[in-house]
């Protein structure tokens, strides 16, 4: 940064691309701008809602209804007309954005909301062989980190905790054993069955499209439809009360003509019945009831955007972006901010952790296939991957996968002499070869474009990713480089595995990749940091 | 879904393929476009011997969610099937499949359904799932077990 300021340009020369233009997209684009970046690529999907411009700083009002990525960018580029900005409107999965397109970029920044998205850029960050920041927000706390391929946790080394709790019906239905499901119970439950049309939508609850709600309460649908006809009547509080915290506990009934709403939890009225309900089911269970405020956060699912969160995990986002580039890798970290959290400190910091030796993405290689997808044929692709001897073990038993699909395993051939298209497998596919084996490491293939038409089946295997030296490290004076090695199947089994979980430090360096440079980390300030 | 859902449900097949018990079978599912589904599996649970449930297969989709195994799979027979802990709707009501209780990522296909062989001939009568069923087997255990038993011959593998 500037205490280097003869590494500036290499911040100059970087391309970034930053993946979202919401509340910590928007802090991040402003502080790449300002702090010597260049080439500035940003997508985003999504439009421009009232409720963001609080915190979406570079939106205003007259923004609403426009594209995020689009007004961010022109935005940015009135405060400082001297760098580039190049928004794209698009889904981050759009399989357009190949993986040669992740290649174009230096480094990436991930400012998303969902799993989904960080997943697949996950996945094609490790294929392409490029840093990667990740963001989070959530309230009051956030956490920023950097992956980097085979040094560091990739996003799937470890299993997230769940985005949304569902919960099983016969908790919701007949054991509540906490407030939420006494929420859920009033909101999902009764609510909807008592004012919604459509019974199949019931979110949050695990009961699928159950017929069984239906079956179970047919018999009593007369006893609820006498009482809710009574609804404009004196007596159809104390009625519906009796019945269902009375008579009995679960009752349901779909109400073809009486009027119907949705659940909205700035509908008063909505959010009173909800509440009421839920804390006297509590009470009948035994669990503390709460608050109206507490439980309209509750039944809407409310998580607080800060903005002061947002511009906090991003300035420290760009930092570790800028480490990156320039190299110090070894001062990269894991950083959390918590506000009113336990400890005493806002800011928290760990060492970056080394891959997960069984994860099944940071720890695959990757090949990208190119074909003529509509003349290829399964068989052919399988023929072409027992061939390639040099990326796959002889007698390599394996499943090939697509997403949740399995085109192919040991016992099931079915689809061979299926073309690929008619499998779903173009460019753009992501497949995934998990071998019989243990000790074998998965494959991951990315379908890319076909490269030349002239033959009708050929199926091409190559490895993807630049194996030329990253992060910064080719301009960084003093490096060392270490013994090349095979790909990655020919790595000692589980060298990692005594160090997962290990705080980085210099013999982590054993699980570098082949013809990977990087600096050297011996310097002791290095260590110190990287060790404590 | 998450590469350790993919590869722990693949591991799950493997495990399955290599051994599994006597007179279970558990695979996922064949969809429209010829590839199999795997977060749908068909499986097939053996009454127990000596019990009324003898001599009946009986037929249980497992619908694994994208959060597996986080998340338990739901387990759902196929048709619906008279049991106290079996909603109408064919789900199956087992503390090792409940979340909140007693699911752990760790536990395999094979032993949900040795848990759900064993609920069958052992219900659990305080987590009712069905009332026919409920009070049949609270109030008349005689003719809970003729009808037991008469679902074990409805369900008598054809081959």
């Amino acid at each position: 940064m500037l205490t280097q300021p003869d590494k500036l340009p290499l911040l100059k020369s970087s391309k970034v691309l930053l993946v979202g233009s919401g509340g910590v997209g928007c802090e991040v684009l402003k502080n790449l701008a300002f702090s010597g970046f260049l080439d500035i690529t940003l997508i985003d999907l999504d439009t421009i809602e009232l409720s963001n411009l609080n915190r979406q700083f570079l939106f205003r009002n007259k923004h609403i209804g426009m594209p995020k990525a689009t007004v961010a960018a022109n935005s940015i580029l009135q405060m400082n007309p001297n760098i580039s900005v190049t928004p794209i409107v698009d889904n981050i999965k759009n399989p357009k954005l190949s993986i040669n397109w992740f290649s174009s970029f230096q480094i990436v920044i991930n400012a998303l909301d969902n799993l989904d998205a960080r997943r697949h850029v996950n996945l094609m960050c490790q294929a392409a062989n490029i840093p990667l920041i990740e963001t989070g927000t959530a309230g009051y706390s956030g956490q920023t980190t950097v992956i980097l391929r085979n040094l560091t946790e990739c996003f799937e080394c470890q299993p997230k905790p769940l985005e949304q709790k569902t919960f099983p019906v016969c908790t919701i239905r007949n054991t509540p054993s906490s407030l939420i499901h006494c929420v859920v119970w009033a909101k999902n439950y009764l609510f909807s069955k008592m004012f919604t049309r459509d019974t199949s939508k019931i979110s949050d609850l695990d009961t699928d499209k159950d017929p069984d709600v239906e079956a179970n309460l047919s018999k009593e649908s007369e006893v609820l439809k006498n009482i809710l006809y009574s609804i404009q009547e004196k007596d159809f509080p104390k009625n519906l009360f009796d019945y269902i915290f009375g008579t009995h506990i679960s009752i349901l009934l779909e109400l073809k003509d009486m009027w119907i709403i949705e659940f909205d939890k700035d509908d008063i009225d909505a959010l009173e019945f909800v509440s009421s309900t839920a804390n006297i089911r509590a009470f009948i269970f035994g669990i503390k009831p709460d608050s109206i405020f507490q439980i309209k956060a509750m039944a809407g699912n409310i998580i607080p955007s800060v903005a002061t969160t947002n511009a906090i995990i991003a300035g420290i986002a760009v930092t570790q972006a800028i480490k990156v580039l320039l190299g110090n890798i070894s001062d990269c970290k894991t950083v959390y901010y918590a506000y009113g959290g336990n400890r005493p400190q806002l800011l928290y910091k760990e060492s970056l952790l080394h891959p997960n030796p069984n994860c099944p993405i940071c720890q695959a290689q990757y090949l990208s296939i190119s074909s003529n997808y509509s003349k290829s044929t399964l068989q052919d692709l399988i023929k072409q991957i027992s061939d390639c001897k040099s990326y796959f073990p002889t007698d390599f038993e394996y499943s090939l996968l697509e997403n949740d699909r399995i085109l192919y395993d040991p016992d099931f051939d079915d689809n061979l002499p299926s073309t690929l298209e008619s499998l779903g497998i173009t460019s753009g596919s992501i497949l995934t070869l998990l071998p019989e084996d243990e000790s074998t490491n998965p494959t991951i293939l990315i379908a890319i474009q076909e490269k030349n038409q002239t033959e009708k089946s050929a199926i091409t295997i190559e490895k993807c990713g630049s194996e030329s030296t990253l992060y910064g490290a080719n301009q960084v004076p003093k490096k060392r480089k270490l013994e090349p090695k095979e790909n990655g199947y020919s790595q000692e089994p589980n060298t990692g595995s005594k160090n997962a979980g290990k705080a980085l430090k210099k013999s982590g360096t054993d699980s570098l990749p082949s013809t990977t440079e990087i600096i050297d980390l011996e310097s002791t300030e290095s260590d110190k940091v990287l060790i404590e | 879904m998450s590469g350790i859902c993919k590869s722990r449900l693949m591991e799950e097949r493997k495990q399955w393929r290599k051994d599994h018990p006597y007179g279970f079978f558990a695979k996922p599912m064949k969809a429209t476009d010829g590839t199999l589904n795997l977060l749908e599996w068909e499986c097939g649970i053996p009454g127990k011997q000596n019990t009324s449930w003898e001599g009946g297969l009986y037929k249980m989709v497992l619908l694994f969610p994208k959060e597996y195994p986080s998340k338990p799979p739901k387990c759902k027979f196929t048709p619906p099937l008279f049991h106290p802990n079996v909603f109408p709707s064919g789900t199956v009501c087992l503390s090792i499949l409940n979340e909140e209780k007693g699911w752990k990522p760790s536990i395999t296909v094979k032993q949900i359904l040795l848990g759900v062989q064993d609920l069958l001939n052992d219900p659990n009568n305080n987590d009712p799932a069905q009332s026919d069923a409920y009070h049949m087997f609270k109030n008349d255990k005689v003719a809970y077990e003729k009808r037991v038993r008469a679902q074990a011959r409805e369900h008598m593998p054809v081959d």
